[in-house]
């Protein structure tokens, strides 16, 4: 029996949509796509999806800092409360964007800067895809049943402990949700890390990679032993919402322990999320100037170093934390941006003279500059004494715009950029891709500053900031979700895929 | 003809065994996420204190110690069974690598079986106490880390089965070990937590 691939009745279409020479069915969805074992492949996929949501959660934060702003009232329009779309676009944020964009960049350009013929893991890194696709759809289902999530932030386990039982459909999706998009990271973290140890071609040792790869290495190693820790805190929280438990009521240690351990922004990842971008800087630099960085491995060195600081610092917060405000943790927080500071300061002295200029440095620079901002900002809250900060969750917000989101954004997009040309086949026209990074560099900057300034001031209103901040970011990531729709035409996206390897 | 013309294909050199650094890898993350219950079982149990009506333990929970031994001995044997299998694959000896592999796993489902049993017959009622929520938490990861150990155990015996384990091709036979130790690890850290430090 022979089995035919499905066509539309006429050969006109198929030939206009599917070209004459592609199997629509066969070639094009199943083996090329959706069951790919390529890694290129599936972070290109990974890549074009995560694009439209990140345009999703800044459109989204665009109507949320509106709201709050007082430029209109969803409240009073909408039957999806605010609470509900904030508790949505931060957890699109936090979960289903931060890591995965890094997952996604790493599984297109690693493999190729290893001379790596294949990933370690091919349907481990399929289940990171479709594990996150599936887990963020599910999250973004979470908000439209009943009254959403009720809670302003699911993962917060006081708020969380405040209403359960109310609302368990809706919140016990959300958890589930997490935790499938959690694994589907884990997953892809590990297949990353197994590609980069015993992948690599013939002759490429650990101390001579990239420093793009060595970044993606210390990155996702660390994300294997923190990960877990968040997927277990997530499936207490869910058992505990889902039976309606007392494990996070208010007075019990596990409240503490979730606060200090396993909450997102308390574990490492937070601050392991901008190492890949400063590893982008690096990559550019020696890319654009043809040498090696000064000093050596010293990049390297670094890289490891804040990693390996971030990981003390989540320990010593909890050795330290005698009471619920650890004292010293803004202290801690400040220790892991020192080997960042040091490696900006070897990336400068490499990048003197004889750097060729090309529109991925601009995107280099405006790391930069997003890094000097969130220490400006870093030291400022330091510096100051706690009746100073007038607003302190203006502060969180303020550096995770900033040194979390901020700069996986402008490193992810400023690779892809990079890349585009042995990745896509053909680069982005340079118009196209300033605008894309100057629209994200400007609203991460706007963003990030004004919700700064709120941390000091309370006659300050950062929302409608914020929102414009927003607005530029979906802007920029609606621009290269176009760019590369451009690029995903049968027959070019073959004829790359070949190309590029 | 068209034999003879085709180019030799021969395996690149890797750096690796991906198999073992999966393992290890996959190991690293169980750990963890058991060590974070155990955190949790720890900071929860000292800040509620131990004894008292509102005690950590609920007042009149009594465990028989014999099921929760049980599963920790039923583990322990399924990984001595494991590294006699794999002594006796490097010795090529498949029959008594085969046998050894199918012990592990009936070991672990062994294991799998006893704390089934554990949750059924405890009486906790996740709602009233943290203690049940983390309790049950422990279960099911206990439950979830034998079962990843007992499809090793098996895919390694089908390995052995097929010739791709034995002399000095013990990658994939070591790395599937590992998963069964690390079940073996989980039983015991649980053991410990549910019927030793109460």
């Amino acid at each position: 029996m022979t089995l035919t691939a499905p066509t539309s009745t006429s050969p006109a279409i198929d030939a206009a949509v599917f070209g004459t020479s592609v199997d629509p069915f066969d070639a094009v969805l199943a083996d090329d796509w959706v069951a790919s074992v390529d890694a290129g492949r599936t972070g290109q996929l990974h890549l074009g999806l995560l694009s439209a949501v990140i345009a999703a959660a800044a459109g989204l934060g665009v109507v949320v800092h509106g709201a709050l702003a007082g430029w209109w009232d969803i409240t009073a329009t909408d039957r999806f409360g605010l609470d509900s779309l904030f508790a949505l676009h931060q957890n699109l944020w936090a979960v289903s964007i931060a890591m995965p964009l890094w997952i996604a960049v790493a599984s297109m350009v690693v493999p190729r800067q290893i001379g790596a013929t294949r990933s370690a893991f091919p349907r481990l890194g399929n289940l990171a895809l479709w594990g996150w696709l599936v887990g963020t759809a599910l999250l973004i289902t979470a908000s439209f049943v009943t009254d959403g999530p009720q809670t302003i932030h699911v993962l917060d386990p006081a708020a969380a402990t405040a209403t359960a039982g109310q609302a368990p459909r809706a919140t016990d999706l959300a958890l589930a949700a997490i935790m499938l998009i959690t694994l589907a990271t884990l997953a892809g973290a590990i297949n990353l890390v197994a590609t980069i140890l015993t992948e690599r071609a013939p002759g490429t040792k650990l101390s001579t990679l990239r420093p793009f790869s060595w970044a993606v290495l210390v990155t996702m190693g660390m994300a294997v032993v923190t990960t877990p820790v968040f997927l277990a805190g997530t499936f207490l929280l869910y058992l505990d919402q889902h039976f309606g438990g007392q494990l996070f009521a208010s007075g019990v240690g596990a409240q503490r322990l979730w606060v200090h351990a396993i909450w997102l922004m308390g574990r490492p990842e937070s601050i392991l999320l901008a190492i890949p971008a400063v590893g982008a800087v690096a990559d550019v630099i020696v890319h654009r100037t043809g040498k090696t960085l000064i000093g050596g491995g010293a990049a390297n060195g670094l890289i490891s170093a804040a990693a390996a600081t971030s990981l003390l610092t989540w320990a010593g917060r909890e050795l330290i934390a005698s009471s619920a405000t650890p004292p010293y943790a803004r202290w801690w927080n400040a220790v892991i941006l020192i080997p960042l500071f040091l490696l900006l300061l070897v990336l400068a002295g490499s990048a003197r003279g004889g750097i060729k200029p090309d529109v991925s440095l601009l995107g280099a620079l405006g790391i930069v500059v997003t890094i000097v901002a969130g220490l400006a900002l870093t030291i400022a809250v330091v510096a100051s004494s706690n009746s100073d900060i007038k607003t302190p969750e203006f502060s969180q917000l303020g550096l995770s715009n900033l040194l979390v989101f901020g700069l996986v954004l402008l490193g992810a997009f400023t690779m892809v950029i990079e890349h585009a040309g042995s990745v896509y086949g053909r680069s982005l026209p340079k118009p196209v891709s300033t605008l894309i990074l100057l629209a994200v560099l400007g609203g991460v900057l706007v963003s990030g500053a004004a919700l700064g300034a709120g941390v000091f001031s309370k006659s300050t209103d950062p929302h409608g900031a914020g929102a414009i901040g927003k607005a530029l970011i979906a802007g920029g990531a609606a621009l290269l979700i176009l760019s590369l729709a451009s690029f995903a035409k049968p027959g070019l996206s073959r004829s790359a895929q070949e190309g590029g390897h | 003809m068209a034999a003879a013309s085709q180019p030799t294909v021969t395996a690149r050199p890797k750096s690796g065994n991906s198999s073992q650094m999966g393992a290890l890898l996959g190991g690293a993350a169980a750990i963890m996420f058991v060590a974070t219950l155990a955190g949790a079982y720890f900071s929860v149990r000292n800040w509620i204190g131990v004894g008292g009506d509102d005690g950590f333990i609920p007042n009149g929970l009594k465990f028989d110690n014999y099921a929760g031994f049980m599963t920790m001995t039923s583990a322990l044997a399924a990984s001595l069974a494991a590294e006699w299998a794999l002594m006796s694959a490097r010795l090529n000896q498949r029959r008594w690598a085969s046998a050894g592999f199918g012990l592990s796993a009936v070991f672990l489902l062994a294991a799998m079986n006893i704390v089934w049993f554990i949750g059924q017959r405890s009486g906790l009622v996740a709602s009233e106490t943290p203690y049940a929520i983390l309790f049950y938490a422990l279960l099911a990861s206990i439950l979830l880390l034998l079962a990843i150990g007992v499809v090793a155990a098996i895919v390694t015996l089908i390995r052995v089965l097929g010739g791709h384990v034995g002399g000095a091709e013990l990658l994939h036979g070591r790395a599937g070990n590992w998963l069964i130790h690390l079940a073996t690890l989980a039983a015991t850290v649980g053991f410990f937590l549910i019927y030793t430090y109460r």
